[in-house]
This record gives C-alpha cells, structure tokens and sequence, in this order.
C-alpha cells in the first residue's frame, strides 16, 4: 500500500515562501496530477515527495510510514525527470539495472525485471544503446523503465512529456495511462497542460502561488471550480468572464445586466450581494448559443466576430462584446459568420457562473444541467 | 575595391598571420631538433645547410651520460607523483565547491584560482629557506610538495567548471537509485568528466615535467635533479657541446608536445565539456 499524506508542508528558499500550508492526501494507486501556472510550487512539492527538496514544515507520509526525514532511496518512490536524467556513460539496460545492482538485488532477478520492462516498453532492441543514440521518446521510455524495475509503490513525474513533439505526446500519454492501469501503483504527475491532466488524472490538484486552490475529479473541476482561477485555468479555450453589474437578489438566484443591456437571472446564492455591486460573470464558450438556437436561450448579447476559427468539426468565434470585453464562442460543427460580423449569441442562465469580488464562486441553487 | 577583393585580402592577410605565428612556433622546435641531428660544426655552419646527414651522435652521447636518463627518470617520478597528489586533493575539492553551497565557497574558489597567478619567483627564497631548515633541500618530496601550489588551483579551476557541467538531475536521479554520496561523485559525476581530468592532469604535468626554477634551486644534485636541469649543466665548461644540448632538450620535450597533442582537441573545445550530453 503506498497512499501518500502530505501534512501541512510549508516551504520557503530564503525568504520566499514557495510552499504555504499544503494539506492533501493521495489514495493508493490513484493518479493524481498537480496542474498550476508556471512557477507555483508543482516541482518543489513532487521533489519534497521525492525527499530531493527539504520541506521547512510539515509531514510526509507515504504507505503509513513518516518519511519526513528519509533520504529519497528509502522512500520507496521513483522519480522519471522532465529532462530524462540517464546516465550519459551507461548503456540502456545499465540505466535501467544501476539502481538495482547498487542494491545488490540477485542478478538472476535484476535480468527478469530489465526484460519484463523492456517488453513492456518496447525498448528490447535499444538495450545496448547509449542515451546520446535515442531519440526524445525513447529516452522517455527509458526513464520509466528505469522507474518500472525498482517496482516502487509510488511513481513521481516531472513534465515527462513536456520535450516530446505534439503527437509522441498523445501516445506516451495513452501509454502511460495503461501503464497505472498495468502496475496499479500510486502516481503523482506534474504538468502545466491541462489537457494531459484532464486526460490522465483520478483527480486534479490546482496549485497556485505556493497554495492549493481546488482538488477535485477532472470533470468535477471543469463542472463546479470553486474559484475563477480553477474555472479560468481548466479548460481549453478559456471560460469567458463578463464584468456584470447586480440588479437584484432574491429566492431564484442574482439577477445581472449583460452588455447591451438584458438581464438574466443566474440561479446561485448570493446572500452577501447588494444591487448595484460588481460580480463576474462566467461562462464557457460551448454554453454560449449561436446560430437558430440562440433565440431560445435566456437573453441574447451582440458579439463582433473578430476571427473565425473553423476547425471542420468545430467553429470558434472570437469577439467583443459592445463593452468591449473578448469572447469565445465554441459551437460543434460549422457556422456561416464572417469576420466584423456582429452575431447574437444566446446565454443559458443555468450554466452562468457568478465569482464574487474574492472570486469565490456563489453555489448554484441546484445542481448545473448541462447538455449532453 | 569590389567586396570580394576586399574578401580575399583578408582571407590572405589572415592566412599570412597564421603562417607567421607557426613560423615564430615552430621554428625554435625545428632549430631544436635539427640541430640535435647534426654534428659541432655543422650546427655552426653560416649560413645553415638545408640539407645535412643527420646523425644520432648527439643523441648516443646523451643516453651514455648515465645523468640524463636519471634525470629523466627523476623528471617521471617527480611529474607523476605532483600530478597524482594534485588530483587526488583537486577533484574532489573542485566537485565539493562545484555542488556543496557552504559558507566562503566563493572565497575559497577565488583563493585557489588566485594562487595560480603567484609569480613562481616571488615565494622561491620563502620555500628555500624552509626546505633548507627541514632537511628536505635534495629531496624529491620537496618539489612534489611545491608543485600542488600550482597544480591543485588549476585542477580546482579546471574541475568546478567541469562538475557545474553534469546536469544535478543526474545525480539526483542516482539518489533515488541509492548510491551514497561519495558513490554518486565516484560512479556518476567523475566518469563523466574525464576529458576535463585529462586536460588538468596533462596541464598539471606539463608544468611540473618543464620545472626548470624550482627544480634548479631545490634538488640540484647529481641523484635527484630533473631533465629541464640537467641541459644547463652542460653550459659550464669551455666549450658547450650544442648538439647534445640540443638532443636532451628534445627528449626533454618530446613528452610535452605528446601531451600537448593528446589533449589539443578538449582544449580547442575551450575546456568546455562536449562529453555530458
Ligand atoms: N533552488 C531554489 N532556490 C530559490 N528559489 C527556488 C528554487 N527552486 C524553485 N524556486 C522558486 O520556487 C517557486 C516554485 O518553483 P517550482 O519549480 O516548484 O515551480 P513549478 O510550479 O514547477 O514551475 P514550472 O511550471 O515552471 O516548472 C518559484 O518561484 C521558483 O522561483
Ligand atoms: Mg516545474
């Protein structure tokens, strides 16, 4: 068993706190993938796992045991790194066995395990190569492999993918998909690409500035963020984010003027709002209407179409609004709108979200129904 | 002036400064080696002779003066010994100021590569004066001693550069494979820069084999002094017998030009690395 607990870690370089207060626990052979901006701590929270990085508080417990002050070795955890890492003077099978022969595992036993990994990865013809002879994603392959054969309880990522090209990218991403569906074992994945921790996470850690904003299932994010960063970091275009001024407040939720002047009534709870106050309204570009549909939605807003991005079987619609503000619109299929158009796009009420000045998210009244 | 003459003039003018770089170079070596071919007269001939039958008179007089195959053989184990010492204490002082941070590292670093530029002379009177009072004037170890101020602030200069080089994930990356630290720098991080131990040890012997000062003042006797001296105490007598001048000196050179092309490639890289990819 390898779940991992991390207990209120907080690390600083000097006098610039990197890590604030982090508090979250990981499963046993979950995938958990830990998403942020650049800079917010993703690295040195992995590394303080891994025990490379020293955490200034706070405890780390992996399978019951507290490592906080273990060496990384006995930690029982692998680490594949963003730039590989192999040995430059070794071989692929010396990378792959260094670990083991160090720790004086029986040869007999070392052979199996290199063999069953290199199958697995197909790797077998590579074995007697040196790193400089491979390319990006055989190098990566590698790397895991050299990961596989220490059979750790918990595997650590750095942007693994992060030096492939665009298409190695999507199957080493599938690969490593069915590889925690192989081992079953814990992993814990960084990466700034969304769409890797859409795609391959159990569940998501949002971290921003050194501090957790949201963990949650993939859709679970993308659905309900509890904040407007979480809900403008996850997804991909952007949700759109409309300034709105408060007209009412009362039992069926917080009524807003849109640009141009309809008002909707977005049904959340905004039991600290006054009328007349700001709120940001937001809302994703699929949720917006075009086209004969838009008529039917809640309220209509004109958008200027500024580029037209037709993608076959989608459409994106770049514009503003008559305040100015950029839009996306993201409609399946394809769309007759040209450039400096102006278009009315319809608003569902009941798939807005409304952040409040903290950006806090008001909670809807019921449960979001989104289409299908 | 079409800009392809101008082109070409350049390319002449660079070509004739590299031809008279060699000229200044090679000539003196040249003058060397001939002149160790020829007999007395011959080497005195005006204006020198193009073409001669060379001979290894010079040379066979050399060898038979027992004294220059013993300074030779002391020049050996003087440069190997100061060489060795040298690494032993410089590589692993170069990795921990290369990856330790610690207090003063920066001091200790401009410490060592400033004693490189000591002028050898200036602290040559100090170390006699202290070999003198500890018995060790005549001594080998002396000169091994005296050599490390030299050689241990190159091979630290020479080596920080080259540990700064290996990636810290690699080493990382063997942490978690479980080595030790010492293991990580022995199997990991010097394998790695072996064209810069190369370089130092090559440099390092280099200078210590072309010792003339120090060797001259602290082991000039017959037992224990070494080849660079040894040409010089021919310059004693009546007539100074130049062909046999001429044949030690370039077997006294010979191993550093071997050196010198050995290592040519790594130093043309600007020591830089080219070995971690
Ligand atoms: N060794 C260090 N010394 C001082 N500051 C550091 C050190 N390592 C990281 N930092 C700082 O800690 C913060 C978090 O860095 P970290 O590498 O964890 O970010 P990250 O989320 O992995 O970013 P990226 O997506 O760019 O890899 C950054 O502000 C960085 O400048
Ligand atoms: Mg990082």
């Amino acid at each position: 068993m390898a779940e991992i607990r991390i207990d209120q870690i907080s690390k600083a370089y000097g006098a610039h706190t990197v890590l604030h207060d982090i508090t979250f626990d990981v499963e046993d052979g979950e995938f958990i993938v830990f998403v942020g901006p650049s800079g917010c701590g993703k690295t040195t929270l992995l590394r303080t796992i891994a025990g490379l990085e020293k955490s200034n508080l706070g405890r780390i417990v992996i399978g019951g045991k507290d490592v906080t002050h273990w060496p990384p070795a006995r930690r029982g955890v692998a680490m594949v790194f963003q730039s590989y890492a192999l040995y430059p003077h070794m071989t692929v099978a010396q990378n792959i066995t260094y670990g083991l022969k160090v720790n004086k595992v029986d040869p007999a036993e070392i052979e199996a395990r290199l063999k069953a990994a290199a199958t697995m990865l197909q790797i077998t013809q590579l074995l007697d190569r040196k790193p400089k002879e491979l390319s990006g994603g055989q190098r990566q392959r590698v790397a895991i492999g050299r990961s596989i054969v220490r059979q750790p309880g918990v595997f650590l990522f750095d942007e693994p993918l992060s030096n492939l090209d665009a298409e190695l990218r999507v199957q080493m991403r599938a690969e490593l998909v069915a590889l925690h569906r192989r081992l079953g074992s814990t992993m814990v994945y960084v990466t700034h690409d969304q769409i890797e921790a859409m795609t391959m996470a159990n569940r998501i850690v949002v971290l921003r500035d050194g501090r957790i904003e949201q963990i949650g299932a993939p859709l679970d994010l993308y659905h309900n963020p509890q904040n407007r960063f979480v809900a403008g970091f996850i997804g991909s275009p952007k949700m759109n984010f409309l300034s709105v001024t408060i007209q009412a407040v009362s039992d069926a939720g917080v009524m807003v003027e849109l640009p141009g002047g309809p008002k909707i009534t977005v049904p959340v709870a905004g039991p600290d709002l006054v009328p007349g106050g700001k709120v940001e309204l937001g809302i994703r570009p699929e949720h917006l209407l075009l086209g004969p549909g838009a008529g039917a939605a809640d309220a209509q807003i004109s958008v200027t179409a500024t580029l037209v991005e037709r993608l076959g079987g989608e459409t994106l619609l770049h514009g503003t609004t008559r305040h100015g503000e950029a839009l996306v619109v993201r409609k399946s299929g394809e769309l007759a709108a040209h450039h400096d158009e102006t278009v009315p796009v319809g608003v569902v009420a009941g798939l807005c979200y409304l952040f409040d000045a903290d950006g806090r998210s008001l909670d809807p009244l019921r449960p979001r129904e989104f289409p299908q | 002036m079409s800009p392809q003459t101008a082109d070409a003039i350049k390319r002449f003018l660079h070509a004739a400064g590299i031809v008279v770089v060699l000229v200044m170079i090679l000539f003196p070596l040249y003058w060397m080696v001939a002149g160790s071919l020829k007999t007395q007269p011959e080497l005195f001939a005006i204006p020198p002779h193009w073409t001669w039958a060379p001979t290894l008179d010079a040379y066979r007089e050399a060898i038979a003066d027992s004294g220059v195959l013993r300074a030779l053989g002391n020049s050996l184990i003087v440069t190997l010994s100061a060489v060795a010492l040298g690494l032993v204490v410089g590589v692993p002082a170069a990795y921990g100021i290369a990856r330790y941070s610690f207090r003063g590292r920066r001091e200790i670093w401009f410490w060592y590569v400033t004693n490189w530029m000591l002028v050898p002379v200036v602290v040559l009177i100090p170390f006699y004066l202290t070999a003198a009072r500890l018995h060790m004037i005549n001594n080998p170890l002396t000169l091994i001693a005296v050599y490390q101020i030299f050689i241990i602030p190159l091979v630290v200069w020479l080596m920080v550069d080259q540990f700064r080089s290996v990636p810290v994930a690699l080493e990382e990356a063997a942490q978690l494979d479980g080595l030790n630290r010492f293991q990580i720098f022995l199997r990991i991080s010097l394998p790695l820069v072996t064209p810069g131990l190369a370089v130092s040890a090559v440099l390092s012997g280099i200078f210590a084999w072309n010792d003339l000062l120090y060797a001259f003042i602290l082991t000039p006797g017959d037992e224990v002094r070494t080849a660079p001296t040894i040409a010089l105490s021919y310059l004693g007598g009546y007539t100074i017998p130049w062909p046999k001048v001429m044949a030690t000196s370039t077997l006294v050179t010979a191993p550093v030009i071997i050196g010198g092309i050995a290592i040519h490639k790594y130093v043309a890289r600007g020591l830089t690395m080219g070995a971690v990819k």
